[in-house]
């Protein structure tokens, strides 16, 4: 039976709700606050959650805010009120699924959970269905065009997105950031053997250097190749110039701080903050990272998907 | 424009056609008994000094109104929200007046229902 949670302070008014879904077949647990709704969601999460807006301590916002970091799976729709569309709007924005207004809760309840439910669903089984995908990888042949790097990255983000129902997004961010790091790194350092350090001397003069590469075909016919595999816990990342290479063993150590304020090296620098692993072949032609996409949250959120309880 | 009625008899109705019998009369007796609570913790707040509170009273008895169909008692709860941010309190007063006579009219509308009931 589907498991509705509903989060309101008033008794006439939780009735009404509880009322309405037990009639439609629904097995409700109704909870008087955030705080509560949040330790609910810990032992049992629901398949829905049902939300007044305004409520001591932790309101419907936060709650809204919380659930959709810890229980990416489960919808929640806000019951609102007149006077309450700014923060309504805001609670949208911060990943609820709907909203009801109160004049026409009696109307539209059931209904609307229907509607999330359905929606909600098919994001479920698709993500259960993914965690029986054990790899999947795409081959990118970029040649030197930026222009692409961010409908790559955009790619690769959407993938993470899909893929993990773990993803925050932050996540992505910082893997879209190290991936555009890598890929520019790739086309300029590697294909057009642009020395970072020219940006030291003045941006003009790097960007200068850049452009005449570009118009010479010893540099400008060179590829960089983009390997992702998305697999069950991890997403790699392989870049490979057709570049003369380097050798890594040169470049400023990326995890010291005090490399952060050069103008060259900013690149690497990211790339180590965001991936929990990076590494250099031997020619200096290929860069290898590694993004985990399970940790300790992740457990929970996984399991909630599942609909087991985390203990 | 007419003018909303006080009471939504239709609302009512709609809400009395979609819940249950025994869950719509649990409702009424909890509309009233929780709409009395409300009211005596609105009259007993100091609206200046504690606004968030009121506030939080005040939407709870809105959303209560909106439950039943009582136009009247919900748009006087917005009143006196609106007012109390104006810190004026000659209006305040005025305006808790009108709330609670918005509630004993409400309330004699529902008991009519609860004692057809009985």
């Amino acid at each position: 039976m589907t498991y509705v949670l509903i989060v309101e302070d008033s008794p006439d008014q939780a009735l009404v709700m509880s009322g309405l879904l037990e009639e439609a077949g629904y097995s409700c647990q109704v909870v008087t606050g955030g705080r509560e709704a949040l330790a609910a969601l810990e032992m049992s999460p629901p398949d829905i959650v049902v939300t007044d807006l305004v409520m001591p301590e932790v309101d419907g916002l936060k709650l809204v805010e919380v659930t959709t970091e810890r229980y990416p799976t489960v919808p929640v729709i806000l019951v609102t009120a007149y006077g309450s569309g700014e923060v309504a709007v805001r609670a949208l924005k911060k990943g609820a699924a709907s909203y009801i207004p109160k004049r026409r809760l009696v109307a539209v309840l059931v209904s609307t959970v229907e509607d999330v439910l359905s929606v909600s669903r098919e994001r479920v089984v698709q993500l259960r269905t993914l965690d029986f995908l054990v790899e999947s990888r795409f081959r990118f042949s970029l040649g030197n065009d930026q222009e692409v790097i961010a409908g790559v990255v955009s790619f690769i983000q959407d993938q993470l997105r899909s893929r993990y129902a773990t993803c925050t997004e932050n996540t992505c961010l910082h893997v879209g950031m190290a991936v555009r790091e890598a890929l520019r790194n790739a086309m300029h350092h590697g294909n057009l053997e642009v020395e970072s350090t020219l940006r030291e001397v003045s941006s003009g003069a790097y960007d200068e250097k850049v452009s005449e590469r570009l118009a010479d075909g010893t540099y400008a016919d060179r590829d960089v190749e983009l390997t992702v595999t998305f697999e069950s816990d991890e997403f790699h990342c392989i870049i490979r110039d057709e570049g003369s290479g380097f050798d890594p063993s040169l470049v400023p150590d990326p995890t010291d701080p005090e490399n952060l304020m050069r103008a060259s090296g900013r690149g690497l620098y990211l790339i180590s903050a965001f991936m929990d692993q990076m590494k250099f072949n031997s020619v200096g032609n290929e860069i290898s990272m590694t993004k985990r996409m399970r940790g300790e949250a992740d457990s929970a959120k996984r399991a909630s998907n599942a609909g087991r309880t985390v203990v | 424009m007419p003018d909303e009625p006080w009471f939504d008899e239709e609302a009512f109705a709609a809400l009395r056609k979609t819940v249950n019998g025994t869950v719509f009369q649990r409702l009424l007796k909890l509309f009233v008994e929780n709409t009395t609570s409300r009211l005596e913790e609105i009259m007993q707040l100091d609206p200046i000094g504690e606004p968030e509170r009121l506030a939080v009273a005040l939407h709870a008895l809105k959303g209560s109104a909106l439950m039943v169909g009582a136009r009247e008692l919900e748009t006087t709860a917005e009143g006196l929200r609106s007012v109390a941010r104006h810190r004026e309190a000659a209006d305040i007063e005025q305006q808790r007046k009108r709330l609670e006579a918005a509630v004993m009219r409400v309330h004699d509308r529902v008991r009519q229902e609860l004692t057809v009931s009985d």
